[in-house]
């Protein structure tokens, strides 16, 4: 495999997709959350969404609860795909209540 | 449920969980860094309640908008500093709280004191479902003239039950010392005295700590607390006509010039190009109005629309067109169904257009 060639893979099938588009903030990082409280540890999420600001927010959001960011790609001006890994997890409420 | 009998000795403090109300500003970020630095596990909660600006300016997403001046702030600081962020939405909830206020408004349509006393209600719930030992803000006494009165501070922990299970560590130690300290889940020698509405300490403390991304503080991002906003909000309280108010009804109240033209019915113009483009998404639920080849804002009629109500409406558009000065303008009025028809009208005048204004 070469260099890179594992997170275009990745970037162009994951486990799980939502559709966010015209949704506005933060009901696609609310909805992220949600489904990612769902996965296995390792599963990836692409999340679609049209809010351009997402791409700030969604690195963060992963940074914050310990999940991975692995990029996006655009499909047309306002058509975002952001692509996050689960990871740990966070201890967050929502991780709890799941796990009851 | 609440784990307020964690063991004697503490000997490692990431056994302790602080819950705190996040809104992502110097504040409650400097909180969060001071129990951090203490070595407890925090998580931060961040309730979205339908009445934030930036949310809306994100909504909005003018071309001009730098990404980072709307971001999530609350985001923004768990990211920095490596503890995790909720975001709850509660709006729905919220707007109930909103309209019946137990300890009224603020100089707007502001319901601070309820405020704070929903999200720590919510808070407290959350911190029951994680096993959480207790709740902290980023608050400081005096700093805020309605909610952040030392006395207020009192009432919302009683209100609240939260009595000793609130901490605000910039002000702690001018405030009685709290169940956390006493157990010595915290140490309260490592907690501020911060009192009052300058802003150094917090400004030099986020030098010492390396944080440099937080949002100026700028009396707040909420809509409640805008002279505008508040007017209209009144205004659509008071029409409701027995309905329920939306979130919807909110999205609106928060765009374009608003003229009431009548009790049933109340004109929504675009004033620029982005505005326009965001009302047009409404097309569907509402009839809209625009000038035909002109420079011309989106009109959209919310509520019970009459023929003469259109016309009406048609004069407004014509007003705000790029064709004001002629005798009579070309308006396409278009009903939700998809089914259009065209009036000509005369421009409304000045005097007579302030008459409708919200």
């Amino acid at each position: 495999m070469k260099p890179g060639q594992e997170e275009e893979i990745i970037l162009n099938s994951a486990d799980r997709r939502i559709d966010t588009m015209g949704l506005y903030c933060p009901i696609p990082i609310i909805r992220t959350a949600a489904v990612m409280r769902k996965m296995k540890r390792g599963e990836t999420l692409e999340v679609i969404s049209s809010d351009r600001v997402i791409l700030v927010d969604m690195p963060a959001w992963c940074r914050s609860t310990g999940n991975g960011y692995l990029g996006s790609r655009n499909d047309g001006e306002r058509e975002f795909h952001l692509f996050v890994r689960k990871g740990l997890g966070s201890g967050t409420a929502g991780e709890k209540r799941n796990r009851k | 449920m609440t784990n307020q009998n964690p063991p004697a000795r503490i000997r490692d403090r990431s056994e302790i969980k602080a819950i705190g109300l996040l809104s992502g500003g110097l504040d409650s970020t400097l909180a969060a860094k001071l129990l951090l630095d203490q070595g407890l596990t925090v998580i931060g909660l961040n309730y979205s309640t339908g009445f934030c600006m930036n949310n809306f300016r994100r909504a909005l997403d003018r071309p001009d908008q730098a990404s980072h001046r709307v971001r999530n702030e609350a985001l923004r600081a768990g990211s920095d500093l490596q503890f995790p962020v909720e975001i709850i939405d509660v709006a729905d909830e919220y707007i109930g709280m909103v309209m019946n206020p137990k300890h009224g408004y603020g100089s707007r349509m502001n319901p601070c004191i309820d405020c704070r006393i929903f999200m720590l209600d919510k808070a407290k719930q959350y911190m029951k479902e994680v096993g959480g030992h207790f709740l902290f803000t980023g608050e400081v006494v005096a700093q805020r003239p309605m909610s952040q009165h030392r006395p207020t501070l009192r009432m919302i922990e009683k209100e609240t039950d939260l009595d000793g299970l609130l901490l605000r560590p910039l002000s702690a130690q001018v405030l009685p010392e709290t169940i956390p300290e006493k157990r010595g889940w915290v140490d309260r020698n490592g907690l501020l005295g911060i009192h009052g509405r300058g802003r150094k300490v917090q400004i030099a403390l986020a030098e010492a700590y390396g944080i440099k991304e937080y949002p100026q503080p700028s009396g707040g991002c909420c809509h409640l607390t805008d002279e505008t906003f508040s007017r209209r909000f009144r205004d659509r309280i008071a029409f409701l006509n027995g309905d329920q108010i939306k979130s919807e009804d909110l999205v609106l109240l928060k765009v374009g010039r608003h003229f009431r033209l009548d009790d049933g019915c109340k004109a929504i113009l675009g004033r620029d190009e982005v505005e326009n483009r965001f009302m047009a998404g409404f097309r569907n639920r509402y009839w809209t109005l625009e000038a035909v080849e002109a420079g011309s804002p989106v009109t959209l009629l919310e509520g019970k629309v009459t023929d003469p109500l259109v016309e009406l409406a048609a004069a407004m558009t014509a007003r705000y067109s790029s064709h004001r000065d002629r005798e009579g303008v070309e308006i396409l009025c278009r009903h939700p169904d998809g089914s259009e028809r065209i009036v000509f009208s005369s421009p409304m005048a000045e005097m007579e257009l302030e008459r409708y204004r919200i």
